[in-house]
């Protein structure tokens, strides 16, 4: 299976990815001037990573989705003044964490996206995962603005809608990842205990 | 010398609010109508029970504020010209997760549009990342659901004879070629094409929380949705409506349609 995902990958290298970087208008992050290296490399056109939105991370590094490439990813939005659903989400998330094999776990992302482009600040979402004891060598925090959050809501077919408070409703959705960034598993709703994303997460990982 | 263009920016925009002068009187391009501040044409109200509960959420709709909106759908002629300038969006080179298979399968190919379909036809069979893409190319972006169901309303003549017309639309099967834009009376706020020629993409078409569980009562699957998600409707014999969030419900952002086209809006101009 990985196999074929590699064969497919290296089908597909042909196709240009679509580089909207230029249609971005620059952004002005202080001194910060860490883009990650974007090396021309074979990417699936199913990939999400054919985005090129910027975010920036808990450590208030600029990175793009593809930075994520190499590991699979458990990955949900989220916000995190969200005292409702999102607390369940990171839950199921941890428990995909603990169910997975030492070995995998110190190979896969956990990553939280963030709908909250006002107040989910780097240094937010920073206290966020420490309040939370999130390992900072698996876990990923970003923030993003408008254009890139509804770009990854788009891509992963999250609904979502910001009310007039200033908190959202969306849809729960925890996604699963493989290496480049394609979708392999969505799991819809609070209530199942994650077995079968922790699974699939487990083999990708090998 | 960016972050001191920005801090203009952002002063003139904090003097703008503060003086309350939101461009209405500023002229709009020829091919753009203005829509001016008003409420939003509502149809599903949140957490509520048909009635429009006194914003329980802080979800009272808040004034759609004035926006510029395109006159006319984009047509084939405008979209070729945008993909010789950005190619990347061609149908041989876009990516997968931007644009299913059938990403503008009625052209004759990746630049040229063909004869089959008039040239001033709109432009359907693409995606919302590509309509986005053009939109952003232009200096603008997708009309929100609030900003185009505002256009469509056309100032509240959206009358019964209206929605029976677009009614008759959406009954019939979709099967001659498109006609070309502009060909109707435009709408009271000078707009064409809004209801009669193709459905089209709006900025947060995924923006409704609706479930699509019929046997859900609360008309949302708690535990779907985060917060609130609850909607109900502000007029229930208003099916045309219906089905155009239906449409939208729908929909995934990489999927093209021989019928789903788009236009594209943006702020007034300051003046």
């Amino acid at each position: 299976m990985t196999r074929m995902v590699v064969v497919l990958a290296m089908a597909l290298a042909v196709l240009p990815g679509a580089a909207r970087a230029k249609d971005e208008p620059p952004h002005s992050h202080g001194d910060h001037q860490s883009l990650d290296v974007d090396r021309p490399a074979p990417l699936s056109g199913s990939s999400i990573y054919q985005s090129d939105r910027e975010w920036t991370d808990m450590e208030g590094q600029r990175v793009r989705l593809r930075s994520l490439r190499g590991r699979p990813v458990a990955l949900a939005m989220v916000y995190t003044h969200c005292t409702t659903a999102c607390p369940l989400i990171l839950a199921n998330l941890q428990l995909i964490e603990s169910a997975l094999s030492p070995e995998a776990r110190e190979r896969v992302w956990l990553v939280l996206a963030s709908f909250d482009t006002e107040r989910d600040r780097p240094a937010v979402l920073k206290k966020f995962a420490a309040a939370h004891d999130l390992e900072p060598a698996r876990w990923r925090l970003f923030h993003g603005g408008r254009a890139a959050v509804r770009e990854l809501a788009m891509m992963l077919g999250v609904r979502y809608k910001q009310k007039a408070g200033g908190d959202f409703d969306h849809s729960n959705v925890i996604t699963i990842l493989d290496r480049d960034g394609v979708v392999r598993h969505q799991q819809a709703g609070l209530g199942p205990t994650p077995t079968e994303p922790a699974a699939l997460l487990e083999r990708l990982a090998r | 010398m960016k972050p001191a263009v920005a801090l203009i920016a952002v002063t003139a925009a904090a003097i703008a609010m503060a003086t309350g002068t939101v461009a209405v009187g500023a002229a709009a391009p020829e091919d753009m109508a203005l829509v001016p501040a008003g409420p939003p044409a509502a149809f599903f109200v949140p957490g509520g029970s048909g009635v429009a509960a006194a914003g329980a959420d802080g979800g009272a709709s808040a004034d759609v504020p004035a926006f510029l909106i395109d006159r006319r759908p984009v047509t084939r002629r405008q979209f070729a010209e945008f993909l010789r300038r950005r190619p990347e969006w061609s149908r041989s080179r876009v990516a997968a997760v931007l644009a299913d298979a059938h990403y503008l399968e009625d052209w004759a190919s990746d630049f040229d549009a063909g004869a089959r379909v008039p040239p001033d036809a709109p432009v359907t069979r693409v995606s919302w990342f590509a309509a986005n893409a053009y939109c952003q190319w232009r200096g603008k972006e997708l009309p929100t659901v609030d900003q185009w169901e505002r256009a469509a309303a056309g100032g509240g003549k959206d009358t019964a004879a209206t929605r029976d017309r677009i009614l008759r639309w959406y009954s019939q099967p979709a099967t001659e070629p498109l006609g070309v834009v502009g060909r109707g009376a435009p709408n009271a706020y000078g707009v064409y094409d809004l209801h009669g020629l193709i459905w089209e993409w709006t900025l947060d078409f995924n923006s409704t929380l609706i479930s699509t569980e019929s046997r859900d009562p609360g008309g949302k699957d708690d535990p779907l949705f985060c917060g609130s998600g609850s909607l109900s409707a502000v007029d229930p014999s208003d099916y045309a409506t219906f089905m155009r969030y239906a449409l939208r419900n729908s929909l995934r952002a990489n999927y093209t349609t021989s019928r789903l086209g788009f236009r594209c809006a943006r702020e007034p101009d300051q003046p």
